[in-house]
Protein backbone atom coordinates (compact mmCIF):
# COMPACT_ATOMS: atom_id res chain seq x y z
CA UNK A 1 0.00 0.00 0.00
CA UNK A 2 1.11 3.52 -0.84
CA UNK A 3 1.97 6.14 1.92
CA UNK A 4 -0.04 9.49 0.97
CA UNK A 5 2.56 12.42 2.52
CA UNK A 6 0.91 15.40 3.52
CA UNK A 7 2.37 18.39 4.62
CA UNK A 8 0.95 20.17 7.37
CA UNK A 9 2.31 23.17 9.34
CA UNK A 10 2.46 22.21 12.50
CA UNK A 11 3.36 19.07 14.39
CA UNK A 12 4.00 18.66 18.31
CA UNK A 13 7.66 19.06 19.45
CA UNK A 14 8.63 16.14 21.23
CA UNK A 15 12.55 16.38 21.64
CA UNK A 16 13.82 18.19 25.00
CA UNK A 17 16.53 20.41 25.55
CA UNK A 18 18.76 17.42 27.37
CA UNK A 19 18.28 15.82 23.51
CA UNK A 20 19.73 18.77 21.39
CA UNK A 21 23.10 19.05 24.22
CA UNK A 22 23.79 14.91 23.67
CA UNK A 23 22.65 14.52 19.80
CA UNK A 24 26.40 14.43 18.49
CA UNK A 25 26.53 11.02 20.95
CA UNK A 26 23.08 9.74 21.13
CA UNK A 27 20.60 9.11 17.97
CA UNK A 28 17.50 9.36 19.79
CA UNK A 29 13.83 8.56 18.27
CA UNK A 30 10.94 9.98 20.44
CA UNK A 31 7.75 8.84 19.52
CA UNK A 32 4.08 9.17 21.12
CA UNK A 33 0.86 7.06 20.42
CA UNK A 34 -1.91 8.57 20.85
CA UNK A 35 -5.92 6.29 20.64
CA UNK A 36 -8.58 8.60 18.48
CA UNK A 37 -11.47 7.94 17.41
CA UNK A 38 -10.04 6.92 13.69
CA UNK A 39 -7.23 4.46 15.24
CA UNK A 40 -4.09 5.00 16.48
CA UNK A 41 -2.40 8.47 16.16
CA UNK A 42 1.69 8.21 16.50
CA UNK A 43 3.82 11.09 16.60
CA UNK A 44 7.48 10.87 16.14
CA UNK A 45 10.41 13.66 16.18
CA UNK A 46 14.11 13.04 16.34
CA UNK A 47 17.17 14.91 15.18
CA UNK A 48 17.71 11.91 12.81
CA UNK A 49 14.75 12.40 10.19
CA UNK A 50 15.88 9.04 7.63
CA UNK A 51 15.69 6.97 11.15
CA UNK A 52 12.01 8.18 12.41
CA UNK A 53 11.19 7.93 8.76
CA UNK A 54 12.50 4.21 8.31
CA UNK A 55 10.48 3.48 11.66
CA UNK A 56 7.44 5.10 10.36
CA UNK A 57 7.45 3.41 7.04
CA UNK A 58 7.60 0.32 8.76
CA UNK A 59 3.99 0.87 9.77
CA UNK A 60 3.05 1.33 6.01
CA UNK A 61 0.69 3.99 7.31
CA UNK A 62 -2.13 5.76 4.77
CA UNK A 63 -0.82 9.20 5.37
CA UNK A 64 2.41 10.33 6.90
CA UNK A 65 2.15 13.93 7.67
CA UNK A 66 5.38 16.04 7.83
CA UNK A 67 6.06 19.51 8.09
CA UNK A 68 8.57 21.78 5.27
CA UNK A 69 11.51 23.63 6.65
CA UNK A 70 11.19 27.46 6.25
CA UNK B 1 1.19 25.27 -4.28
CA UNK B 2 2.01 24.37 -0.90
CA UNK B 3 0.04 26.51 1.49
CA UNK B 4 0.30 27.29 5.30
CA UNK B 5 -0.09 29.93 7.85
CA UNK B 6 3.36 29.78 10.44
CA UNK B 7 5.41 32.11 12.32
CA UNK B 8 7.21 34.53 10.05
CA UNK B 9 9.99 33.91 12.23
CA UNK B 10 10.04 30.02 11.25
CA UNK B 11 11.15 31.64 7.61
CA UNK B 12 13.98 32.96 9.58
CA UNK B 13 12.96 36.42 9.45
CA UNK B 14 13.35 37.64 13.68
CA UNK B 15 13.76 41.42 12.56
CA UNK B 16 10.91 41.84 10.05
CA UNK B 17 7.15 42.37 12.27
CA UNK B 18 8.31 39.51 14.62
CA UNK B 19 5.13 37.46 16.57
CA UNK B 20 3.19 38.22 13.45
CA UNK B 21 2.09 34.90 10.76
CA UNK B 22 2.79 34.75 7.46
CA UNK B 23 0.81 32.92 5.14
CA UNK B 24 3.56 30.84 3.28
CA UNK B 25 3.91 29.36 -0.22
CA UNK B 26 6.34 27.87 -2.07
CA UNK B 27 5.81 25.70 -5.36
CA UNK B 28 7.95 22.01 -6.23
CA UNK B 29 11.19 22.25 -7.69
CA UNK B 30 14.64 24.24 -6.94
CA UNK B 31 17.57 25.36 -9.23
CA UNK B 32 20.02 23.84 -6.32
CA UNK B 33 20.12 20.46 -5.63
CA UNK B 34 21.73 20.60 -2.34
CA UNK B 35 22.75 16.78 -0.53
CA UNK B 36 21.21 17.73 3.08
CA UNK B 37 17.85 19.11 2.02
CA UNK B 38 15.38 18.40 4.18
CA UNK B 39 12.83 19.35 1.87
CA UNK B 40 14.09 17.85 -0.65
CA UNK B 41 10.99 15.68 -1.53
CA UNK B 42 8.96 18.55 -2.33
CA UNK B 43 12.45 20.80 -3.77
CA UNK B 44 13.80 18.14 -6.10
CA UNK B 45 10.50 17.39 -7.78
CA UNK B 46 7.99 18.95 -10.07
CA UNK B 47 4.46 19.58 -10.24
CA UNK B 48 3.16 17.58 -11.91
CA UNK B 49 4.93 14.77 -10.53
CA UNK B 50 3.83 16.23 -6.81
CA UNK B 51 -0.20 17.13 -8.00
CA UNK B 52 -0.21 20.02 -5.88
CA UNK B 53 -3.48 22.20 -6.58
CA UNK B 54 -2.81 25.59 -8.20
CA UNK B 55 -3.95 28.05 -6.42
CA UNK B 56 -4.56 31.53 -8.46
CA UNK B 57 -2.92 34.85 -6.87
CA UNK B 58 -6.28 36.50 -6.14
CA UNK B 59 -7.28 33.56 -4.09
CA UNK B 60 -3.80 33.36 -2.06
CA UNK B 61 -4.02 36.61 -1.49
CA UNK B 62 -8.01 36.55 -0.46
CA UNK B 63 -7.17 33.18 2.38
CA UNK B 64 -4.09 35.68 3.62
CA UNK B 65 -6.24 38.43 4.20
CA UNK B 66 -8.74 36.14 5.88
CA UNK B 67 -6.62 34.32 8.25
CA UNK B 68 -5.16 37.96 9.51
CA UNK B 69 -1.74 36.97 8.61
CA UNK B 70 0.47 40.58 8.38
CA UNK B 71 2.83 38.80 5.44
CA UNK B 72 2.89 36.77 2.64
CA UNK B 73 6.00 34.77 2.62
CA UNK B 74 7.63 32.48 -0.36
CA UNK B 75 9.64 29.83 0.77
CA UNK B 76 10.04 26.02 1.26
CA UNK B 77 11.59 25.88 -2.05
CA UNK B 78 13.53 28.45 -3.90
CA UNK B 79 10.98 31.36 -4.90
CA UNK B 80 12.67 32.39 -7.81
CA UNK B 81 11.78 29.00 -9.95
CA UNK B 82 7.99 30.31 -9.51
CA UNK B 83 8.49 34.43 -9.86
CA UNK B 84 6.15 35.01 -12.14
CA UNK B 85 3.64 33.91 -10.12
CA UNK B 86 5.38 34.96 -6.61
CA UNK B 87 5.17 38.59 -8.58
CA UNK B 88 1.77 38.44 -9.02
CA UNK B 89 0.65 37.34 -6.08
CA UNK B 90 3.16 39.86 -4.05
CA UNK B 91 1.78 43.01 -6.68
CA UNK B 92 -2.30 41.77 -5.07
CA UNK B 93 -0.62 41.79 -1.48
CA UNK B 94 0.63 44.89 -1.13
CA UNK B 95 -2.20 46.49 -2.31
CA UNK B 96 -4.16 44.42 0.38
CA UNK B 97 -1.46 46.29 2.83
CA UNK B 98 0.13 42.74 3.02
CA UNK B 99 4.32 42.71 3.27
CA UNK B 100 5.86 40.11 1.49
CA UNK B 101 9.07 38.28 2.33
CA UNK B 102 11.13 35.30 1.17
CA UNK B 103 13.32 33.33 1.84
CA UNK B 104 15.85 32.19 -0.58
CA UNK B 105 18.83 30.36 -1.86
CA UNK B 106 20.59 33.40 -3.46
CA UNK B 107 20.92 31.76 -6.42
CA UNK B 108 19.61 34.18 -9.20
CA UNK B 109 20.90 36.38 -12.01
CA UNK B 110 21.25 39.75 -10.93
CA UNK B 111 18.60 41.29 -12.50
CA UNK B 112 16.15 38.53 -11.19
CA UNK B 113 16.76 40.33 -7.97
CA UNK B 114 16.22 43.80 -8.51
CA UNK B 115 13.11 42.64 -10.43
CA UNK B 116 11.85 41.15 -6.85
CA UNK B 117 12.78 43.87 -4.86
CA UNK B 118 10.26 46.38 -6.61
CA UNK B 119 7.84 44.10 -4.76
CA UNK B 120 9.62 41.86 -1.95
CA UNK B 121 9.94 43.75 1.81
CA UNK B 122 12.36 41.10 3.26
CA UNK B 123 14.15 38.25 2.75
CA UNK B 124 16.55 35.83 4.02
CA UNK B 125 18.81 34.32 1.84
CA UNK B 126 21.07 31.40 3.10
CA UNK B 127 24.94 31.90 2.82
CA UNK B 128 25.64 28.06 2.65
CA UNK B 129 29.47 27.97 2.34
CA UNK B 130 32.00 29.71 1.03
CA UNK B 131 33.22 29.58 -2.28
CA UNK B 132 34.99 26.78 -3.47
CA UNK B 133 34.96 23.00 -4.70
CA UNK B 134 33.39 21.54 -1.53
CA UNK B 135 30.38 23.60 -1.36
CA UNK B 136 29.84 23.44 -5.44
CA UNK B 137 29.71 19.34 -4.57
CA UNK B 138 27.26 19.49 -2.09
CA UNK B 139 24.67 22.55 -3.28
CA UNK B 140 25.35 22.25 -6.78
CA UNK B 141 25.62 26.01 -7.14
CA UNK B 142 28.71 28.69 -6.81
CA UNK B 143 28.84 30.84 -3.56
CA UNK B 144 29.85 33.68 -5.38
CA UNK B 145 27.00 34.05 -6.97
CA UNK B 146 25.04 34.06 -3.64
CA UNK B 147 27.42 36.58 -2.08
CA UNK B 148 26.80 39.03 -5.16
CA UNK B 149 23.39 38.85 -4.62
CA UNK B 150 23.75 39.04 -0.59
CA UNK B 151 25.31 42.72 -1.52
CA UNK B 152 22.64 43.28 -4.08
CA UNK B 153 19.91 42.25 -1.30
CA UNK B 154 21.51 45.27 0.63
CA UNK B 155 21.91 47.60 -1.87
CA UNK B 156 18.84 46.94 -3.14
CA UNK B 157 17.09 47.82 0.41
CA UNK B 158 15.61 45.02 1.13
CA UNK B 159 15.41 44.00 4.98
CA UNK B 160 18.20 41.42 4.91
CA UNK B 161 18.77 37.83 7.84
CA UNK B 162 21.10 35.25 6.66
CA UNK B 163 21.07 31.80 7.16
CA UNK B 164 24.12 29.26 7.41
CA UNK B 165 23.15 25.49 7.67
CA UNK B 166 26.56 24.71 9.64
CA UNK B 167 27.35 21.29 7.79
CA UNK B 168 30.34 19.49 9.21
CA UNK B 169 32.51 18.95 5.90
CA UNK B 170 31.36 21.83 4.64
CA UNK B 171 31.86 25.28 6.63
CA UNK B 172 32.95 24.16 9.96
CA UNK B 173 36.24 24.54 9.54
CA UNK B 174 37.44 28.18 11.17
CA UNK B 175 38.76 29.29 7.74
CA UNK B 176 35.05 29.34 6.26
CA UNK B 177 33.68 31.04 9.50
CA UNK B 178 36.15 33.37 9.63
CA UNK B 179 35.47 34.48 5.64
CA UNK B 180 31.41 34.11 6.51
CA UNK B 181 31.62 35.99 9.44
CA UNK B 182 33.86 38.85 7.96
CA UNK B 183 31.76 38.87 5.10
CA UNK B 184 28.51 39.46 6.42
CA UNK B 185 29.98 42.40 8.81
CA UNK B 186 32.29 44.31 6.54
CA UNK B 187 30.03 43.98 3.32
CA UNK B 188 26.01 43.77 4.78
CA UNK B 189 26.93 45.41 8.42
CA UNK B 190 26.89 43.97 11.98
CA UNK B 191 23.53 44.80 12.15
CA UNK B 192 22.42 41.99 9.63
CA UNK B 193 20.92 38.94 11.34
CA UNK B 194 22.85 35.99 10.84
CA UNK B 195 20.84 32.57 12.13
CA UNK B 196 23.36 29.56 13.02
CA UNK B 197 21.55 26.22 11.63
CA UNK B 198 22.35 23.31 13.17
CA UNK B 199 22.99 20.03 10.76
CA UNK B 200 20.80 16.88 10.85
CA UNK B 201 21.83 14.00 8.48
CA UNK B 202 18.89 14.35 6.03
CA UNK B 203 18.30 12.77 1.98
CA UNK B 204 21.79 11.85 0.82
CA UNK B 205 23.71 12.65 3.76
CA UNK B 206 23.13 10.26 6.31
CA UNK B 207 26.02 9.46 6.85
CA UNK B 208 27.20 12.80 7.74
CA UNK B 209 27.71 13.79 11.64
CA UNK B 210 25.47 15.97 13.13
CA UNK B 211 26.58 19.39 14.28
CA UNK B 212 27.98 19.36 17.04
CA UNK B 213 27.45 21.41 20.47
CA UNK B 214 31.20 22.67 19.82
CA UNK B 215 30.96 23.65 16.42
CA UNK B 216 27.84 25.46 16.86
CA UNK B 217 29.53 27.54 19.66
CA UNK B 218 32.78 28.16 17.77
CA UNK B 219 30.28 29.61 15.02
CA UNK B 220 28.90 31.47 17.03
CA UNK B 221 31.98 32.71 18.83
CA UNK B 222 33.21 33.96 15.16
CA UNK B 223 30.06 35.73 14.72
CA UNK B 224 30.85 37.70 17.75
CA UNK B 225 34.38 38.15 17.17
CA UNK B 226 33.11 39.75 13.95
CA UNK B 227 31.09 42.06 15.64
CA UNK B 228 27.42 40.59 14.45
CA UNK B 229 25.35 41.96 17.03
CA UNK B 230 22.39 39.92 15.92
CA UNK B 231 23.42 35.69 16.43
CA UNK B 232 20.70 33.04 16.56
CA UNK B 233 20.85 29.79 17.64
CA UNK B 234 17.84 26.91 18.35
CA UNK B 235 19.62 24.84 20.12
CA UNK B 236 22.31 26.41 22.28
CA UNK B 237 21.24 28.17 25.87
CA UNK B 238 18.00 26.24 26.03
CA UNK B 239 16.88 27.96 23.34
CA UNK B 240 17.44 31.63 25.06
CA UNK B 241 19.95 32.61 21.75
CA UNK B 242 16.66 32.58 19.72
CA UNK B 243 15.58 35.94 21.97
CA UNK B 244 16.80 39.17 20.47
CA UNK B 245 18.84 40.88 22.80
CA UNK B 246 19.70 44.64 22.75
CA UNK B 247 23.38 45.23 21.82
CA UNK B 248 24.11 48.05 23.99
CA UNK B 249 22.62 46.93 27.41
CA UNK B 250 21.92 43.48 27.09
CA UNK B 251 18.33 43.74 27.89
CA UNK B 252 15.96 41.15 26.18
CA UNK B 253 13.83 42.47 23.81
CA UNK B 254 12.01 40.18 21.91
CA UNK B 255 11.41 36.66 23.77
CA UNK B 256 10.41 33.79 22.04
CA UNK B 257 9.92 30.01 22.86
CA UNK B 258 10.70 27.63 19.52
CA UNK B 259 9.50 30.41 16.94
CA UNK B 260 6.52 31.63 18.30
CA UNK B 261 7.01 35.57 20.56
CA UNK B 262 5.91 35.15 23.90
CA UNK B 263 7.26 39.22 24.20
CA UNK B 264 8.26 42.34 22.44
CA UNK B 265 9.46 45.02 24.76
CA UNK B 266 10.66 47.29 21.95
CA UNK B 267 8.62 50.63 22.10
CA UNK B 268 6.86 51.82 18.87
CA UNK B 269 10.29 52.95 17.21
CA UNK B 270 12.13 49.75 17.26
CA UNK B 271 13.76 50.78 20.69
CA UNK B 272 15.22 49.10 23.22
CA UNK B 273 13.05 50.29 26.52
CA UNK B 274 16.17 50.19 28.65
CA UNK B 275 18.37 52.18 27.24
CA UNK B 276 16.63 53.62 23.93
CA UNK B 277 19.28 51.95 21.34
CA UNK B 278 17.82 51.21 18.14
CA UNK B 279 17.54 47.93 16.94
CA UNK B 280 17.27 47.41 13.43
CA UNK B 281 14.98 45.87 11.62
CA UNK B 282 11.30 46.02 10.58
CA UNK B 283 9.29 46.38 13.69
CA UNK B 284 6.04 48.44 12.39
CA UNK B 285 3.54 47.34 10.12
CA UNK B 286 4.83 48.61 6.31
CA UNK B 287 1.57 50.06 4.47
Amino acid sequence: MGTKIKYVPHIPDLMEWEDYETVDEKKVVRVQLRVTDEGVEIIGDSPYPHLLEELLAGIDPKELEMMLCG
Amino acid sequence: VLLATEPIEKKYLFHFLPGGNALSLGTPGCNLGCDYCINWRVSQRGVEEMGTPLVAPDAVVAQAVAAGVEVIAFTYTEPTIFIEYARDIACRAREAGLAVAAKSNGYMAPGVLAEMASWLDGINIDLKGWPGERHRQVVRGAATVVLDNLRRARRLGLWLEVSTLLTPGLNTDDESLRAMTAFIAAELGVDTPWHVQRFFPHYKMTARPVTSQRQLETAIAWGREAGLRYVYNKELGQGRLFDTVCPTCQTVVVAREGFEQVDNRLNEKGECPQCRQPVDGVFASIR
